[in-house]
């Protein structure tokens, strides 16, 4: 088991919005989380990646427990996470974006005496900047529209290019899991096609992938599994296919009998 | 940053002692004994002294009008605003060029004494402070129109141009304002003559200025309860949601800016009666605006009654400061060690009171508890004199070390957040006795000034930890159901 | 080191100073203070460009806090002050002002990580009206304590001030106050392009500026990048602090009277942007200083009969403040929010005029609007 998430309590200040979710996530798998508005799907990962407290159940990486581990060690434990909106630092590059994508990687060519070194695992993992300079050319491979645009400000780029950014950025560190949050948000159809297959070429070099979705029909076409979550709570669960043919799942959520 | 203040801190128990309550009230009461005493010492008569204090209420009540106009704006609406002193500035102006007679510029060959201001229109009083409300409230309006949809801090700076620009035009606008020498004679609504007049003067301020703030309290208190206060509370714990119920929420927050600087007008012009001469220099500089803010922060924002003791208690330091200068510029220099003694012993009897409270407090009943408190400070208060003949400074500090200490371990033992409080205001108050010893040491003539210092820098101090650790304010508005 | 001390002292650096009086003091000083507040015709251009490079300096310094730390820190400008009375203090131990400066630069950014680690970090997360009341406190601690130690007389450092080299008749250069600062000034600006450029501290800053949440999910130390943020910030404070006291004299409020420029400067060129903070100090700076003509006209009894018009120079940036509030709240230099509301003030003028509610959408773009 790859990530698991027990029983999850989390919500925003004194106001609870999960009231006890639970989800799973295996080596090499693409899951997907639909519900409606408000149904807490954004909580759940926010919650998942250390950004907003968790106020009971835990959740288990590898069958560590990572609860309420702050985001920075979640990164350089392997996990990535891709927010709606506002997903790349509008002022940089995307080459610097790229760069940031790989900071909790990066050695610092001074001995600072403050810089953390971490552990002998981590230690070899390190890159110095030219390193992440190669990879980040690589990574930017995957994504060939953006390649001469690598001295632009991600700011002045398009929707569909910011997301494709925001992927290229989590892809800097080979993460084991991906939580994607809504890469359909503000897209046009034809380019929210083009993030999907990304994710699933992602998802086939071995990462998994847990994708929020609103455009539920599109998420679970590519998706292994699916929850279907409701008010905060696991309402169906099931592979992707079987969600997508479900009759109860088509009439609430996927408009009409599918 | 109300609707993320922590919801920690002794509450007061319903039906309980209302403990900080009696703090408050016996810290006010503790520095008119202390004005008084120390007048006093300095040799003034009975009517003197009721004058200075009847100055002290007055100037109270006025900061007490800025503080209810910045708590509607901030404690109901959540709109920061920087700039008090500009609209306390507009409204003292534009009373006092209203209501004072014709004021010809005076030269004396080609030098000009007094450069004479714009007015001289000799209009009652009531059209005057109508006049300045009007032109603080519009001047409010106009500065908020382009900042209120932005965020806090852009009012924040926005507001705090316009007070600074202001002051900067007002000293250099002669023929309107009369530059750096000011408006003098700005009429009292009632004229004395004789040897009594500033008595009688003193006394009708506090008369008209009490009946202003009783009506603007019933008034404040009436309008948060009514279905427009509860639209400006709910604007401020979330815009969002009040528009959603159909609430046009940029002209509810423009209303209650644009009204909370009217307020400021209005004390503006209460101040241009009260003292009956203007200039441009200290009273509109930007640190009242920051006295406002520990005033409305103290009392707790969202609460009239705390905003108008939270004046009381703020200006009466300043009042005390200046009380004690004044002393020292006629020379009884040593008076200090008498003020320093005081505060020391109001240090220690603040410190007694807190440990009987942790100590004694928690076992028994809460009438018992304020008689104990009662009695600690008047202990005090009785020691106070004893230790200035009695005791050498030198015993005073090692007491103090002693009980400082002990009552360290106590909180660190307790973890009780009103003993930490309550040690710090003691040792504050130590501090400032041992600050006056050490500077009339240090430098006898710089003595005077540094007490106005010093003062601004506790404000600051104040700003710092009562934001930090208290910010919903000594006196807490009352929970009320917003949704 | 009491008061009577510092007396004594100031008297001795009168004395340093040859400007020629031996009678030295605060009487000297004050004259040399008020004459570079004056405005003369000739020297405008000169004496523009000089107030925009401390501006800038300053600017620079404050917009990178701010944009980091999301808040209006009104000590900055007290903070500067403090810069400017540390160096002196320092030169008063024997040390040359350059070194002095250098000591100071070190101190105030430690001074900022102390600010930080002692008051602010305890207020993060509690919106943006909380640290800058905390931030006031600081500033009114800073800025009379100076009084209650220092006195507020003013104080010149005991450099030599030269004459102007005169390029041509009615406009020169003074060696200290023109070459020294402006060549400072620049450095100061290419260092803080090459920080935010080329280093990876620098970016990871302009990262946690455009996007806290997402800087810290990207795994940035942004804990760290505050610290830095506090140390840049307040180093570029003690340098504006200096050459504020070069180019007039040292006070308790020097700072303070600046806050309001450097603060229009920032606005205007856009919260967060060290690039915009250059633009918009030149541009305030400038428009101060070009404003006296039109004013000194205006002073003719002809034409309005204002008096001392020169002095409302110092509206100038109120104005300037407003209208960018109006027209462009993200800055000149910033770029528009992607939702940003297409006639952002007459709209929302004539909307409350319809009572009509507002949109929650357009709520939505205007904090976008705020935020940027």
């Amino acid at each position: 088991m790859l990530l698991e998430a027990q029983d999850l309590h989390a919500g925003y200040g004194e106001m609870e919005i999960l009231h006890g979710v639970s989800m799973t996530l295996d080596e090499g798998e693409l899951v997907t989380i639909i519900g409606p508005n408000g149904a807490g799907k954004s909580t759940l990962v926010k919650a998942m990646f250390g950004l907003i407290r968790v106020s009971g159940g835990r959740i288990l990486f590898r069958g560590t427990d990572i609860t309420a581990r702050p985001p920075r060690e979640l990164v350089i434990m392997g996990l990535g996470y891709v927010p709606q909106t506002n997903n790349t630092f509008p002022t940089l590059t995307i080459l610097e974006n790229l760069e940031m994508g790989a900071i909790t990687r990066r050695i610092s060519p001074l001995p600072l005496p403050w810089v953390r070194r971490g552990d002998a695992r981590s230690r070899a993992r390190m890159m110095n900047d030219g390193q992440i300079r190669k990879r980040a050319i690589e990574t930017i491979k995957m994504f060939p529209n953006l390649e001469p645009k690598l001295r632009e400000p991600a700011g002045a780029l398009s929707g569909g290019e910011q997301q494709m950014v925001a992927l290229a950025k989590s892809m800097m560190l080979d993460p084991e899991i991906l939580l994607i949050d809504e890469p359909s948000a503000g897209l046009a159809p034809k380019l929210v096609d083009a993030v999907f297959s990304k994710i699933v070429e992602i998802n086939e070099r071995g990462t998994g992938i847990v994708i929020i979705e609103q455009n539920a029909k599109k998420a679970l076409a590519i998706a292994d599994r699916g929850y279907v979550l409701e008010t905060g709570r696991n309402r169906f669960t099931g592979t992707g296919e079987g969600l997508l043919h479900n009759a109860d799942v088509g009439r609430l959520y996927l408009g009409g009998a599918a | 940053m109300t609707a993320a203040a922590p919801k920690k801190g002794p509450a007061v128990e319903p039906g309980g002692f209302p403990l900080n309550e009696f703090i408050v009230f016996s810290l006010i009461g503790g520095i008119v004994v202390i004005g008084i005493i120390s007048a006093v010492i300095a040799g003034a008569t009975p009517k003197g002294i009721l004058t200075n204090l009847g100055f002290y209420v007055s100037v109270a009540i006025i900061f007490s009008v800025l503080a209810l106009g910045f708590n509607l704006q901030w404690g109901y609406t959540g709109l920061f605003n920087a700039g008090i002193a500009g609209f306390y500035l507009i409204g003292a102006y534009v009373a006092a060029i209203a209501i004072t007679s014709p004021a010809p510029p005076i030269v004396v060959g080609d030098v000009v004494v007094y450069p004479g201001h714009l007015g001289g229109f000799s209009l009652p009083l009531v059209v005057g402070v109508l006049l300045a409300m009007v032109a603080a409230g519009g001047a409010a309006a106009v500065v908020a129109l382009p900042a209120l949809r932005l965020r806090a801090d852009y009012l924040a700076i926005a507001t705090l141009a316009l007070a600074v620009t202001l002051q900067i035009v007002t000293r250099n606008a002669q023929n309107i304002t009369g530059g750096a020498i000011g408006i003098t004679s700005v009429p009292p609504p009632i004229l004395f003559q004789g040897t009594d007049a500033s008595f009688l003067n003193a006394i009708t301020m506090v008369g008209i200025g009490g009946f202003v703030l009783f009506a603007l309290l019933v008034i404040l208190q009436f309008m948060s309860e009514s279905p427009w206060g509860r639209v400006l509370r709910a604007v401020r714990e979330d815009e969002e949601a009040t528009m959603a119920l159909g609430k046009n929420t940029f002209s509810y927050k423009l209303q209650a800016f644009a009204l909370g600087g009217a307020l400021m007008g209005l004390a503006g012009a209460l101040y241009a009666v009260t003292l009956g001469y203007l200039s441009p220099e200290s009273s509109f500089a930007p640190a009242v605006t920051f006295s406002v803010w520990v005033m409305v922060i103290v009392g707790g924002s969202g609460n009239n009654r705390g905003a108008f003791v939270g004046a009381f208690l703020i200006y009466g330091m300043e009042w005390l400061s200046v009380q004690v200068r004044d002393q020292a510029a006629s020379g009884l220099a040593a008076n200090y060690l008498l003020m320093s003694v005081l505060f020391i012993a109001l240090g220690v009897g603040a410190l007694l009171a807190v440990l009987a409270v942790q100590f004694v407090g928690r076992r028994v009943l809460d009438r018992r508890r304020a008689w104990l408190l009662i009695a600690a400070i008047l202990g005090a208060f009785g020691a106070a004199p004893a230790a200035l003949g009695a005791l050498p400074i030198g015993w005073c500090f090692a007491l103090f070390v002693l009980l400082f200490g002990f009552a360290f371990v106590v909180d660190r033992a307790k973890k009780s957040r009103r003993a930490r409080a309550g040690i710090y205001a003691a040792a504050t108050l130590y501090g400032v006795g041992w600050a006056f010893i050490l500077l009339q040491q240090l430098a006898p003539n710089a003595v005077a000034d540094s007490f106005f210092y010093i003062r601004l820098m506790i404000i600051g101090a104040l700003l710092i930890l009562l934001i930090i650790f208290r910010p919903e304010g000594i006196l807490r508005e009352k929970k009320r159901v917003l949704r | 080191m009491g008061l009577r001390r510092f007396r004594s002292r100031q008297t001795d650096h009168g004395r340093h100073t040859g400007t020629g009086s031996v009678v030295g003091g605060a009487s000297e000083v004050a004259a040399l203070g008020a004459s570079t507040h004056r405005a003369i015709p000739g020297a405008t251009r000169a004496g523009g460009s000089r107030r925009s490079r401390r501006v800038i300096v300053a600017a620079i310094g404050l917009t990178v806090l701010y944009g980091i730390r999301g808040f209006a820190n009104f000590a900055y400008g007290d903070i500067a002050t403090l810069g400017g009375y540390v160096a002196l203090v320092l030169t008063f131990g024997g040390i040359s002002l350059v070194l002095g400066a250098i000591i100071t630069f070190l101190l105030l950014a430690a001074f900022g990580v102390f600010l930080e680690f002692a008051i602010f970090s305890r207020l993060e997360g509690r919106g943006v009206v909380a640290p800058l009341v905390a931030s006031v406190g600081v500033g009114l601690i800073i800025q009379n304590g100076i009084r209650a130690v220092a006195g507020t007389q003013k104080w010149l450092y005991p450099v030599t001030l030269g004459q102007d080299f005169v390029i041509v008749p009615g406009l020169g250069i003074h060696p200290i106050r023109g070459i020294l600062t402006l060549s400072v000034g620049v450095i100061l600006v290419v260092a803080a392009h090459v920080l935010l450029k080329y280093t990876n501290l620098g970016k990871a800053m302009r990262a946690t500026a455009d996007n806290l949440e997402l800087a810290k999910a990207t795994g940035i130390d942004t804990r760290r990048v505050t610290y830095a943020a506090w140390a840049v910030s307040c180093s570029f404070a003690s340098i504006a602090g200096v050459l504020l006291g070069l180019g007039s004299a040292l006070s308790p409020t020097v700072g303070f009277e600046s806050l309001l420029l450097i603060f229009a400067a920032v606005i205007v060129g856009g919260i967060g942007s060290p690039y915009g903070a250059m633009l918009g100090g030149l541009l305030v700076g400038m428009s101060q200083e070009m404003s006296v003509p039109v004013l000194v006209w205006l002073e003719r009894p002809d034409v309005l009969g204002l008096q001392f018009g020169a002095n409302y120079k110092v509206a100038v940036p109120f104005i300037i403040l407003i209208l960018v509030l109006i027209f462009r709240p993200w800055g000149i230099a910033g770029r528009k929010p992607v939702f940003a509301p297409r006639a952002f003030f007459l709209e929302r003028i004539t909307r409350s005029l319809r009572e009509r509610p507002v949109s929650s959408e357009a709520v939505a773009a205007d904090r976008e609007a705020g935020k940027s």
